[in-house]
């Protein structure tokens, strides 16, 4: 029984090493996991809601029930939990299926820019300035959100 | 006398010498004991640092897309069927358990497994789905009308370690306790009687062995076959036995018998898939049954455990008989022991094998793509990790369009050979197809035989491109602001001398000259002289930089021969340089990988979308529709005659110098693919680009759904009508005048009057460029 006891504390003791080595070991993949070290709401302009929502469903209403309103509505949601990486993931599904849509760039950029990541921000919402040549409301959303990319980029 | 003298000398044995010899006994004993600890010593290290360490590298496991599934998307419910079938699921009457679907009519039932992805989990769930018009109509999910749901993704292949051993790793608790119970008694019977080794197993084989007059039987326990495959190799040796009954015995002691045998369900080794080695139960039951081990049923637990014994003789697929065979035995020794019934033996012996033809895990290798994902995940993750830490691998592959291309490539190239009596076998292929927009690859062949582990030409092949540079001349020409599409260009004949003295005088196709022509016929036409001639008149070094903005990322020297492409690029490199083209100008890195995940599904790495505007709209806009005029009336006209013409095609056909390679890179408004075909010596062919690589491309895309291409116009694209054999503005009304897209303020800058002409339509527009 002793004897059982001292191999469970070695293996334990083992185990531990084993796992603080690995640790060490772990690389760190080059595309880092999104961390957000504070609350990403406080950098929010006031516009970034309605007007996008006005622009893309109507507030937000979500009127339609396709398959790209259903994966922006969960994104929207998830941003709205504070999940940012599910609601890139659920963005990129949605550009899967619509690869020109507005309301998918703008989505990404806004992210991108909430993610601190200034410079994909801005050549996604170029991205989504090319596809609302049609849309005036999306161009001026666009344009807006560009604006205020540059004005961040600026700022010291 | 010599007797007594013997006896005589046999007494004189002094009491001294006896205690001698008594002495050095005594310390060889000592040194023997010492010997033998430090043996032992050394053994239970080893057998303590394998068992208690990571007993086995997992390699990683690669997947496909998962099958994004939504009303309105346009797919055959024949490509649907492809995919559920490749990915295991069962077709049968009645759907009862998940992996299983049934056709009615339009319409198809799924019973979707759970299934673990990069971003989310998605439950077991019944998935109905109505077709209409070869698109998907309506889609239900546990009943009720849902707007998209997912389907598991395939699974494509593994990165494995040298050995290409591949296991599924299994708790004891999953398994059934049948099979644990056959197992033992089938194998070693006093598994949890003896220390390790069997005194009475090796005395019994040793009885059968004696009495069939050779080796029939063999006395290692569980413990000792397990010690042997993780621990020894398989050389026949007293030496080695010996060791492997030592460390059977230390095995035994440190660990219990529940751990061994969970150790020893995951080690054993049970057949072949290629180049890939099965090993452990919770493989081998998905492998050759298609379900999970604690659904296995009790004849093919008896299939699976009768194959421990030769897992290449009764391997139940390659020898169905001596598996049959085998497995009767089987379950005689399980009705023997009281595991099944007289009943149930008598039915099962009659069953079939019941061994799946195509399952998840006797997956088809690909290997090209998998080439792609191994060299773009280099970069973030040692060889090590991604051989041993079983890691699982999303990635952007879509089956569908894999096995088109592969299909393709194959029948082109054999046609090919047919029709020019060539010999078999001389041309290779490779494609590479990626999504316009996200930059996904999503098929790639590298080799007419698909399952060829090699020479990977859609990565490797470096080969001259010829005509498939010509974009980036006239693109330098239009974003130059001196060109628009009806721009004179001069195709007489054309003289450089290089630095050395040399003379290049590039000739056209067809050996003729074609004068002035405009801009846009001469690359549609694709002109060599009147190429040339641009290439020259907006500067080589210009023409570089647009290589380079368009993604080329190779150094190329400005000399005047590079704009009719006589320089190299693999396949994949030139898909990269054509996404940004079709991307209007945005470049976005192609990509074979979505996510990387842990074994427990946590997300280490994703590789989201990432885009740059390189090149403006505007020009890549008017590039775009010289490319559709490729396609309606240039070089790639074939196409036109195997598509809508509503799509609205793109592209640029390319032959090298002597005909020694045929390419076309072509897109739709969703897809873009790249094709190449020559031979791997280098020689010429009689096909060029429109004969061969073009007509791969055609047969890859002719049943898959395509989205139009639309070229993304911008505030400052507008439309003109003008005269273009006088390079003049004209009006709707003037004789001859056609409507043409201009970058605002780029037009021609003499204006025709022709007032008093009669009004004619834009019907040259629309038969060149469409409405």
């Amino acid at each position: 029984m002793l004897y059982q006891n001292k191999i469970s504390a070695l293996k334990a003791i083992f185990m531990v090493c084993v796992m603080a080595y690995l640790a060490g070991c772990a690389q760190t993949p080059q595309q880092a996991l999104i961390e957000v070290n504070q609350s990403h709401f406080a950098t929010f302009p006031n516009w970034y809601h309605p007007r996008l929502g006005v622009q893309l469903n109507g507030e937000n209403q979500y009127t339609g029930y396709g398959p790209l309103d259903t994966l922006l509505k969960q994104a929207d949601e998830r941003f709205w939990q504070d999940d940012l990486q599910s609601c890139l993931i659920l963005l990129e599904r949605a550009q899967r299926i619509a690869t020109r849509n507005a309301a998918v760039y703008m989505r990404l950029s806004y992210l991108l820019w909430v993610l601190d990541k200034p410079a994909q921000a801005e050549q996604t919402a170029r991205r989504a300035l090319s596809v609302s040549l049609l849309d005036e409301p999306a161009r001026q959303e666009a344009l807006f959100l560009l604006n205020a990319i540059a004005k961040h980029k600026t700022q010291p | 006398m010599a007797k007594v003298g013997y006896t005589g000398a046999m007494k004189k044995v002094s009491p001294s010498k006896t205690k001698k010899i008594f002495s050095w006994l005594l310390k060889l004993s000592i040194v023997g004991v010492v010997a033998l600890a430090i043996l032992l010593a050394y053994l239970d290290a080893q057998v303590r640092s394998k068992f208690e360490g990571k007993r086995w590298a997992l390699p990683a496991k690669v997947y496909a897309r998962p099958l994004e599934i939504y009303p309105g998307l346009a797919l055959k419910p024949k490509y649907l069927i492809q995919e559920l079938e490749q990915i295991g699921y069962q077709r049968v009457p009645n759907i009862q358990t998940p992996g299983q679907y049934m056709l009615d009519g339009n319409e198809i039932d799924i019973y979707r497994r759970y299934f673990d992805l990069y971003d989310a989990s998605e439950a077991a769930a019944r998935i109905h789905i109505r077709f209409a018009n070869d698109g998907i109509d309506g889609l239900w999910l546990d009943g009720k009308p849902v707007s998209i749901a997912r389907l598991e993704p395939l699974l494509i292949g593994g990165i494995y370690p040298k050995h290409n051993e591949d296991r599924q790793l299994i708790k004891l608790d999953e398994v059934p306790e049948l099979l644990v119970k056959t197992l033992v008694a089938v194998e070693d019977r006093d598994y949890y009687q003896h220390f390790g080794i069997s005194p009475k197993g090796i005395a019994r084989a040793m009885m059968v062995n004696v009495q069939r007059g050779g080796m029939v039987q063999g006395g290692s326990t569980l413990t000792q076959q397990l010690v042997k495959n993780f621990y020894l190799t398989s050389e026949r040796s007293l030496k080695r036995k010996i060791t492997e009954a030592f460390m059977a015995i230390l095995v035994d002691f440190h660990y219990e018998k529940d751990e061994i045998l969970e150790a020893y369900l995951n080690e054993v080794y049970l057949g072949q898939s290629g180049r890939r080695a099965i090993h452990g139960f919770g493989l081998a039951s998905q492998f050759y049954f298609g379900r999970h081990i604690s659904q296995l049923n009790a004849p093919q637990i008896a299939t699976l455990v009768g194959m421990v014994k030769g897992p290449s003789v009764y391997n139940p697929k390659r020898k169905p008989e001596n598996a049959l065979a085998r497995r009767n035995v089987v379950l005689e020794v399980m009705h023997g022991q009281g595991l099944i019934t007289d009943y149930q033996r008598q039915a099962w012996v009659n069953r079939d094998l019941d061994v799946v033809q195509y399952s998840q895990y006797q997956k088809i290798e690909y290997p090209a793509f998998l080439d792609l994902v191994r060299r773009q995940l280099r970069s973030d993750y040692a060889e090590a990790d991604l051989t041993s830490e079983g890691l699982k691998i999303f990635t952007t592959l879509d089956p569908i369009i894999q096995r088109s291309a592969e299909q393709a490539v194959a029948k082109r190239l054999t046609d090919i050979e047919a029709g020019y009596r060539l010999t078999k076998n001389s041309l290779q292929g490779a494609v590479v197809v990626a999504s316009t927009e996200s930059g996904e690859v999503e098929a790639v062949v590298g080799d007419r035989n698909p399952r060829f582990f090699g020479f990977n030409r859609a990565l490797d092949a470096n080969r001259s491109i010829g005509s498939l540079a010509k974009p980036a001349v006239y693109l330098t020409a239009l974003r130059s602001g001196r060109f628009n599409l009806i721009t004179p260009i001069d195709d007489s004949p054309i003289k450089v001398a290089g630095a050395n003295g040399a003379i290049w005088q590039p000739q056209n196709y067809d050996h003729k000259d074609h004068g002035i022509v405009p801009l846009y016929d001469a690359m549609a036409q694709s002109l060599n002289q009147a190429t040339a001639r641009l290439g020259l008149e907006v500067g080589l070094s210009n023409v570089v930089d647009t290589f380079k903005d368009l993604g080329v990322a190779r150094h190329l020297p400005a000399y005047p021969s590079i704009v009719l492409g006589a320089f190299e690029m693999n396949p994949f490199d030139v898909a990269q340089m054509y996404q940004t083209i079709a991307a209007s100008g945005f470049q976005t890195p192609l990509k074979a990988i979505r996510g990387v995940t842990t074994a427990n599904g946590e997300l280490l790495s994703r590789y989201g979308y990432e885009v740059r505007q390189t090149i403006k709209t505007e020009p890549i806009y008017l590039l775009q529709k010289i490319m559709q005029h490729v396609v309606k009336a240039g070089t790639a006209r074939y196409i036109n005659t195997q598509f809508d013409p509503a799509l609205n095609l793109a592209g640029k056909t390319g032959t090298s110098d002597s005909q020694r390679d045929s390419w076309f890179a072509g897109f739709s408004g969703d897809k873009l693919a790249v094709v190449w075909v020559g031979q791997d010596d280098n020689e010429a062919m009689p096909v060029t680009g429109s004969s061969g690589a073009l007509r791969i491309w055609a047969q890859t895309f002719k049943d898959l759904p395509l989205k139009p291409l639309y070229p993304l116009a911008t505030e400052n694209i507008v439309e003109q009508w003008v005269d273009v054999a006088n390079n003049a503005l004209s009006a709707e009304h003037c004789d001859g005048a056609i409507l043409l897209p201009f970058m605002q303020g780029k037009f021609p800058a003499n204006t025709l009057d022709c007032a008093s002409e009669a009004k004619q339509s834009g019907s040259w527009w629309s038969k060149v460029f469409g409405e």
